[in-house]
């Protein structure tokens, strides 16, 4: 499956969600390589929890499942957008680049100018990549039990 | 009564020091990091994390080395922690079906979409205790490092051509096995409920409900809840499930960010889920069929996924008009006493100064000892006996 996505085909939800998940490594290495911008912080990175929730059978009763430690902050950068970032745990460094980004893809939307898109094209294949990778490890360990038997008892064992 | 007690903080600071030093065991040992806990006792992180209701591995962790490894602490730890933290949002439901599955099994059917997934268990192992990992040389692996690195680039390069592992992924997002079977196992549609319980902020009150109950198990003691879980299995309660399906993997959580109102992923974490049919004829509204009992628990953590499952199921006796006539059936008893902070609690205050308390109680028995060698030195013509002296009646004597 060859990733080939520009900047235009994400969504503001879409590109969150990515750099929330991308590993901190991951935009470390990109925050190194771009014209930084400058930028006032709105909120500073603080720490504080989000309550999870899960379904009964997964569409059934709504319930509370206990919290996570979440992380979040909220800056404009010099041109005017405002990036904001909600990530999980307590990385403050992961929730002020998440936002950095997210003002700059704003930015680069508006302008069309097109320099963050290939990032963010970069950080999904690198977190797909690692998706991809744990699937395969746990299809390493499908297993196919067999019956003795088989025929008039195929149905339980 | 409540006392209070002042004095004994040079006595205190010194058990504090002893407790720093027992902590850090011999100095000539090489001090554990936070780090190392996290990645190689994350079982033992898990279980902090579900029981402690706070889902993060630095934090679970560090309560593990501060409690010197005792995990009932380290949850009270966590739990204490968890309320200094402002509660930014509530999550939209985790969607397990959406999992990056690392282990899954369906025991109804041999075959299910999407196959039997061993992953990493402890169940296909001999208990044998491997004593190869007590050699200091076990953690050398320059001979093995190669190797696993190699095949991790050609898996990387060859995952644009590979389909399997993205077909298999899709079959795992579909209900299966018994599951499937529509017409004889219980819906799981959305209840009509207007609000979703929290327990953290309002008690829960009896009867209780299905999300107070969940919320509770969640966070609930892991023996506690197997312990009771078998006692419904063994026949202090009829319950005797299948497991339609269990998997644990990683799942992304979803927030409506504030400012935005825009739901957004904020990140992935381990989850196990368990669902178990369990065949149910008493509701004579409805034909025999299979209802469903449902856990979901942080990390990966099966034993209390199952025991959270199948104690769901045998808490909604009221719902399926079942008689309760066992503990494990029976909410108030399970859900009062399911929560190891709470319990530890009470159980553990009776190492506190209790001199009042007791002094008032060696008093009444004071004067009851005095009373009892009255009554013995000369026989009472009362007719007014009290339960005592009816029992020593009764004692011939």
């Amino acid at each position: 499956m060859k990733i080939s996505v520009t900047q235009n085909q994400y969504s503001r939800q879409n590109w969150m969600t990515l750099l929330a998940k991308a590993p901190v490594a991951e935009l470390d290495r990109h925050w190194a390589a771009i014209a930084r911008p400058k930028f006032q912080w709105i909120r500073r990175p603080e720490h504080g929890a989000a309550m999870l929730r899960g379904a009964v059978g997964r569409t059934g009763t709504v319930f509370n499942l206990g919290e996570a430690t979440v992380t979040r902050c909220t800056l404009q950068i010099e041109t005017g957008e405002i990036g904001i970032a909600y990530v999980l745990g307590r990385n403050k460094r992961h929730a002020a680049l998440a936002a950095v980004f997210d003002g700059l893809m704003q930015r680069d939307q508006a302008t069309g100018a097109g320099a963050i898109g290939p990032i963010l094209a970069a950080i999904d294949r690198c977190v797909r990549q690692a998706e991809r990778a744990t699937r395969r490890e746990a299809q390493r360990s499908k297993v196919d039990f067999f019956m003795l038997g088989q025929g008039e008892m195929a149905h339980d064992g | 009564m409540i006392t209070s007690i002042k004095g004994g903080e040079a006595a205190i600071a010194a058990s504090h020091r002893l407790l720093a030093k027992r902590r850090r065991g011999n100095p000539a040992i090489a001090d554990l990091g936070i780090d190392q806990i996290r990645e190689q006792l994350s079982l033992a992180v898990d279980r902090v994390m579900s029981e402690g209701s706070l889902y993060d591995p630095d934090l679970a962790a560090l309560a593990i080395k501060q409690s010197e490894g005792d995990l009932t602490e380290a949850v009270y730890l966590l739990r204490a922690f968890r309320t200094t933290l402002t509660r930014f949002a509530y999550a939209e439901p985790v969607d397990p079906a959406a999992m990056v599955v690392r282990r899954r099994i369906a025991t109804t059917h041999k075959d299910v979409p999407g196959g039997q997934l061993l992953g990493p268990t402890y169940d296909y192992t001999q208990r044998i205790l491997d004593i190869a990992l007590l050699r200091a040389s076990s953690d050398d692996l320059s001979d093995l490092a190669g190797e696993g690195e190699s095949r991790c680039e050609r898996e990387a390069e060859d995952d644009a051509a590979e389909r399997g592992p993205h077909s298999a992924a899709h079959a795992l997002t579909k209900d299966c096995g018994v599951l499937a079977l529509a017409d004889i196992v219980e819906d799981a549609r959305p209840d009509g409920q207007s609000k979703v319980a929290d327990i953290t902020r309002d008690p829960v009150e009896f009867p209780s409900t299905r999300d107070q109950r969940l919320q509770s198990l969640a966070r609930g003691d892991e023996g506690f809840l197997m312990g009771l879980c078998y006692s419904t299995m063994r026949g202090y309660g009829r319950n005797h499930p299948f497991v339609a399906e269990l998997r644990s993997g990683d799942v992304g959580i979803v927030l409506t960010i504030p400012e935005l109102n825009i739901p957004v992923g904020i990140g992935t974490i381990c989850l196990t889920e368990c669902q178990t049919v369990h065949l149910t004829t008493s509701d004579g509204a409805l034909p025999p069929r299979y209802t469903r009992g449902y856990g979901l628990v942080f990390g990966h953590s099966e034993r209390k996924a199952l025991s959270m499952a199948i104690l769901d199921r045998s808490l909604r006796s009221a719902e399926l008009d079942e008689t309760a006539t066992y503990p494990g059936q029976d909410d108030e008893f399970v859900l009062s006493h399911c929560d190891s902070v709470a319990a530890s609690g009470l159980v553990q205050h009776l190492k506190l100064p209790h001199y009042v308390d007791f002094q008032a109680e060696m008093q009444l028995l004071g004067q009851m000892r005095a009373d009892y060698a009255e009554r013995h030195a000369n026989p009472s013509p009362k007719p007014t006996p009290g339960p005592d002296m009816i029992t020593e009646a009764l004692g011939g004597d």
